[in-house]
Parts: structure tokens; C-alpha cells; sequence
């Protein structure tokens, strides 16, 4: 830990703790006539762990690059415990990458791989090999120092590649989509794995990822990009119950979602004609004003026979008469698919689905509470 | 599998293989039997081993030459957009298909003194009054790469296209600055491009015939111009089968050098 508490660059300027340890300011950068990122702000606070999520062409990867180095930025800033490093080379940066296909050297061995980076840095004999042997032995790969890289399974070369970053003692870790390349059940235990370790060696890490369940299940927070800007940046919990645009909606975890407009504005409430009927849902819109309605599967409830819930007469509750069109078992759940007129699609969650009863075609009542009703201005 | 290759090693050893052995074998037979006096006598002879250092002079220097234009010449080539790929891909295939006779005519007419070359040296001023480059080593020297380059481009472009560029972003992430960035990864990953090139290059170079006797004729002899003469027109098969013999040993050695060399690099990657 010692050895890793003085990598970061410089002493923690003190009276400042608020601030990022990442700050990114005014980032803008575009390739010919295409704006790939659009005066973006973000910050990072020191030792988090932060996931870029969003579609391919949102400008994470790009992003991450200008972090790195490896891109210039039009215009903006980069800071990094107070050093901005905007006009910096990649090679004066200290910020570690792991790239997507992990770019080891095919020419070297494990050990030399891991070696490049103190190499660099002109640290002594001595020191690179016990740097060496400090970082494979965390990734559990001093066994293999001698091998070819080129002789390691996928997540063994992955292994490599974060040892590798990391031996440099860089003051932030990058990572492109580095599990991208690998199978599910690897990758679900190399992305535990991960976590741990950067979190046991303290280190600041942005990790850029198109699949939502990798940024849920690693990040502290997560910023969802689209086209070139952040539209949300929360942690996982906020950002799946609390979806602050209809982009994050979409992009993470199911919805339904009905359009609608309004038809009674209230205090803290709205009340929206949908093609399912009314809907009551929190917030203050203008009476006719046209909006998006919308709820997590899991908050819906079936108005079975033996299953409790809410009391539908009750009016803190949502309801509606759907017709069932689809029953997907999913092992520990079971979404019900209904048909919904004017919705997207109408998904609801339920943990134990009663054994007979769901027969598809037949219309169903269902029921959400209205604080777990989402709503979104429409232009 | 290897049976596969079998139709081709005996079309290649009887067509080729045998009468190179029967070349050969002129160069060491005597009245008495088996005799290296034709070596001892080709060495004896001062002009002999002058033309033998010329040919390795020559082939030394267009290599080289050829590897410093083609090495940065296969990087552009294999990181360019892929219609000005297929371009300039054809550029260089082109001229393997115009005969070597005609591409050495060509610049034996761009050569002279009142050729294109001096022409335009002329007119910017660079010469006060025409160079003699035909028939000059220097001018044999330009054809040469010329003709050869490509041999050099093709192997190092085939090596180079399949090293990854993110490689170079890795290595500058680590703390490389350009000049270690090159140093410590693309030069070491190119090296089979190179070996390969410089092998191919060179035992072309030492051995042409065509280009040398166009362009430096009697002024400047290679030891394939005293094979071509001893044959045609001195009738000494014994002479022509030493310095064929001779020839081959410094094409195979150069060759056989090169793959051992590139052995241990490619073993790791």
C-alpha cells in the first residue's frame, strides 16, 4: 500500500477535498466536420471508480483517449490532482490504460510486459523486478512471468495488461472495454476481481463500457453518455430508480413507458391521459403539455388472487387493465410482456409467478405505486 | 502433407537442381579428378576479387539504400486509407511486370548527359554542367534501387501491416517517449520485415546481371557479367562454373544468416 500511496502525483493539496481529482472542464472534440464530444464536464472524486457508459459512437471511447493523451482536445481542460495535463504528451501523463484487446507486446514476455513501464521511468534494476513481482503476484500470474504473452488464455492477457498499467503507479487507470473479449462467466468474475483489487489499492479508475450490467455491478458512480454528452452522472442506485432523461431510461434496465399529456397539474403531482387511462405521477408540468410516462417492471404488481400488494382503491397507486401477450422466465424472475396501445412496451417484474393463471391473451389488472412513476417532458 | 510438395521438388530438381549440380561440378573437376585450383586461381587474381568486391559493394549499398526509402515507405503503406493502399500497392506492383531489359533502357536514356536527371539538376541550379552518371557507379547505383525496391517494400509492408497500432499507444501510456516508443517496439517487431527484405534484396542485387551490364557495362564488373562472359565468350566452363559457384555461396549464405536471425523473434511472437 505504501508503495502505491506515493505514486499519486504530488502530496493531496489540502483544504480542497470537495474538488475532483479528475476534473475535466469545457471538453470538446471533433474529427472534420463530425462533434464527437461537446463542452463536457466531469469529475472524479480520488479513488473512485467511475464508468463512461453508453452506445458505440457517444464519444466515450474518444473520451477516454483525450485523457490518456492519445488525442488532442479542440478545446477544454484535463486535471488531475491539480496538474492540468491538457497539453501534456500520453508519455508525461502517468495515467495507465488498459486497452480493449490489451495491447501486450507480442515481442516480450509476461514479465517483460510488466516491466516496460518502470523501465520508462528509469527505475533501477532492483526496483523493476520487484515491481514486477509485486504486480503479477496481485493479478496471481508470477507463475507465468517467463511465458510469451501470446501462450495466455483471454483472461490471463487481460491480467497482464492490468498488472502491466498499473506497475507504472499511475496517478489514473483507464480502462477501454477490457471484458469485452471475454466470455460471460469469465468476465463476471474478472470484473469482481477487478473492483477489489482497485479498490484495495486505493487507485481513481475510468472505465468505459457499452453493457449496463458491467457499469452497474463495478462503478461507484456512473456517467451515461449520448452523442458527445453526459446526460446523467449518479451512482448505480440513482441512476436506475431515478433515470434523469428518457435516454438513461432506455439505456438502462427495462421500462414501460407510455406517452401522454397532461390533464391535471397539482402541487407535486400530475395527473396524464394515457392510452391506458390516467396515470398519476409526481412532478409539475403545464396542463397539456405532452410527456413521456413511465415505470420500472419490478415496481408493477399483478392484481391477482393471492397476491398481496398495494390496495388498488388506495390513491397512492397507479392502475390498469392490460392484456397479457408474452410470460419470459428468467430463473430467480419472470417478466410478464403485455400488450399496451400507445406504450412502447409494457414489462412487469414479479420474483414468484403464480402457476396457473398467466395464460397469455387474457387482460390482466396491474398496479404501481405512484412515487415509482417516472415522468419526462416530450418536445 | 509434405507429399503435396512433391510434384514441385522434383520439377525444381530435375530442371534445376541437376544441371546446377553439373555447373558445379566443372568448377572443382580437373584432368587429375577432384581440384579447387580454379578457386585458388580465381583468387590469385586481383581483378577477379575486385569484381567479386564490387558485386558485394553494390549489392551492400542498394540494400541499404532500398532499406532506408522502403522501411518508412511500408509504415505509410500499411497505415494509409485502404483505396490509397490498393494505389500505391499498384504503383509498386506495376513495374515487376515491365521486363528489367526495359526498365534499365529507360534509365540509361534518363542517365546521360543530356537526360531528364541532368536536366533538371541543370535547371535548379544544383550543377553547373551535366554529371556523368551512366556508366558510374553512382548511376549504376540509382537503377539498382530503382528496380529493387519493391522486393525490399513488399516483405517489410507484409510484416508491418499485422503490428498493431494501439501497440505504440500502449508503449507511450507506459511512459515511452517517440524515439523508445520505436526503439523498443516497432523496430523490434519489424525486424522479421526487415530480415526479410534485406535477404531478398540483397541476393537479387549480388546477383544482376541485366541492370550492371546496362548501366556500368566494362567500367564497373559484377560477378555475374564474368559468369555471363566466361560462358558466352571466353568458352571457360571452369571459370564460369567458379564464379557461379562463388555467387551462390554468398546469396545462401546471406539467406541462411538472415532466417537464423529471424528465428528467435519469431519464436516469441
Amino acid at each position: 500500500m505504501s508503495l502505491l500511496a506515493s505514486a499519486a502525483v504530488g502530496p493531496a493539496r489540502s483544504g480542497d477535498t470537495d474538488r475532483g481529482y479528475l476534473e475535466i472542464a469545457g471538453l470538446s472534440k471533433s474529427f472534420k466536420q463530425t462533434i464527437v464530444l461537446d463542452d463536457l464536464a466531469l469529475e472524479v472524486r480520488k479513488g473512485e471508480f467511475v464508468s463512461l457508459l453508453g452506445p458505440s459512437g457517444c464519444g466515450k471511447t474518444t473520451l477516454l483517449r483525450l485523457v490518456a493523451g492519445l488525442l488532442r482536445a479542440d478545446r477544454g481542460h484535463v486535471v488531475v490532482d491539480g496538474r492540468d495535463i491538457t497539453a501534456l504528451p500520453a508519455h508525461r501523463r502517468s495515467v495507465g490504460v488498459v486497452f480493449q484487446n490489451y495491447a501486450l507486446f507480442p515481442h516480450l514476455t509476461v514479465a517483460e510486459n510488466v516491466a516496460f513501464g518502470p523501465r520508462m521511468q528509469g527505475a533501477s534494476r532492483t526496483e523493476v523486478a520487484a515491481s514486477v513481482q509485486r504486480f503479477l503476484e496481485m493479478v496471481r500470474l508470477a507463475e507465468y512471468a517467463e511465458r510469451s504473452v501470446s501462450a495466455l488464455s483471454g483472461g490471463q492477457q487481460q491480467r497482464v495488461a492490468v498488472a502491466r498499467a498499473l506497475a507504472t503507479r499511475p496517478a489514473l487507470l483507464l480502462l477501454d472495454e477490457p471484458f469485452s473479449a471475454l466470455d460471460r462467466k469469465l468476465r463476471e468474475e474478472m470484473e469482481i476481481e477487478l473492483r477489489h483489487l482497485l479498490r484495495e489499492l486505493g487507485i481513481t479508475a475510468i472505465f468505459v463500457t457499452h453493457d449496463q450490467d458491467e457499469a452497474l455491478v463495478m462503478s461507484d458512480r456512473i456517467a451515461v453518455m449520448s452523442a458527445g454528452r453526459i446526460e446523467q452522472f449518479a451512482d448505480p442506485g440513482t441512476i436506475y430508480a431515478r433515470p434523469a432523461t428518457p435516454f438513461a431510461l432506455d439505456f438502462i434496465g427495462l421500462a414501460t413507458k407510455l406517452h401522454g399529456r397532461v390533464v391535471g397539474a397539482g402541487a407535486e403531482s400530475v395527473t396524464v391521459e394515457t392510452a391506458v387511462g390516467a396515470v398519476i405521477a409526481p412532478g409539475t408540468y403545464p396542463e397539456g403539455a405532452r410527456v413521456l410516462v413511465a415505470v420500472r417492471p419490478e415496481y408493477i404488481d399483478l392484481a391477482l388472487a393471492g397476491v398481496s400488494g398495494p390496495d388498488p382503491a388506495s390513491s397512492r397507486v397507479n392502475h390498469a387493465s392490460l392484456v397479457l401477450a408474452d410470460v419470459v422466465f428468467l430463473g430467480s424472475r419472470t417478466l410478464l410482456h403485455f400488450k399496451a396501445e400507445g406504450a412502447d412496451r409494457a414489462i412487469a417484474e414479479v420474483g414468484h409467478a403464480p402457476e396457473e393463471g398467466l395464460v397469455p391473451g387474457e387482460k390482466f389488472a396491474v398496479r404501481w405505486p405512484i412515487e415509482r412513476t417516472l415522468v419526462y417532458p416530450l418536445p | 502433407m509434405p507429399m503435396l510438395a512433391l510434384p514441385a521438388t522434383l520439377a525444381l530438381s530435375l530442371a534445376f537442381g541437376l544441371p546446377l549440380l553439373m555447373l558445379l561440378l566443372t568448377s572443382v573437376r580437373g584432368p587429375e579428378g577432384f581440384t579447387l585450383a580454379s578457386y585458388v586461381a580465381f583468387f590469385r587474381d586481383p581483378f577477379h576479387v575486385h569484381v567479386l568486391w564490387n558485386s558485394i559493394k553494390i549489392a551492400v549499398l542498394a540494400t541499404g539504400i532500398c532499406l532506408v526509402l522502403g522501411y518508412p515507405a511500408a509504415f505509410a503503406l500499411a497505415r494509409c486509407p485502404a483505396w490509397l493502399q490498393l494505389m500505391l500497392l499498384a504503383g509498386l506492383f506495376l513495374p515487376l511486370t515491365v521486363s528489367v531489359i526495359v526498365k534499365t533502357f529507360g534509365w540509361t536514356i534518363l542517365l546521360r548527359s543530356n537526360g531528364l536527371v541532368n536536366r533538371l539538376l541543370l535547371a535548379s541550379g544544383i550543377i553547373g554542367e551535366p554529371l556523368r552518371l551512366i556508366f558510374t557507379e553512382a548511376g549504376l547505383l540509382i537503377g539498382m534501387v530503382n528496380i529493387f525496391l519493391p522486393f525490399m517494400v513488399l516483405p517489410l509492408f507484409s510484416v508491418v501491416r499485422m503490428i498493431d497500432p494501439s501497440l505504440t499507444d500502449a508503449a507511450a501510456c507506459l511512459g515511452a517517449d517517440p524515439l523508445r516508443r520505436f526503439l523498443r517496439v516497432t523496430l523490434p517487431l519489424s525486424m522479421p520485415g526487415v530480415i526479410a527484405g534485406v535477404a531478398l534484396t540483397f541476393s537479387l542485387t549480388v546477383a544482376a546481371y541485366v541492370t550492371p551490364t546496362l548501366l556500368a557495362g566494362e567500367r564497373y564488373m559484377t560477378i555475374s557479367m564474368i559468369v555471363a562472359k566466361a560462358f558466352l565468350f571466353l568458352r571457360n566452363w571452369q571459370l564460369g562454373g567458379t564464379a557461379a559457384a562463388l555467387l551462390l555461396v554468398i546469396a545462401v549464405t546471406v539467406v541462411v544468416a538472415s532466417s537464423l536471425l529471424a528465428r528467435p523473434l519469431r519464436h516469441r511472437g
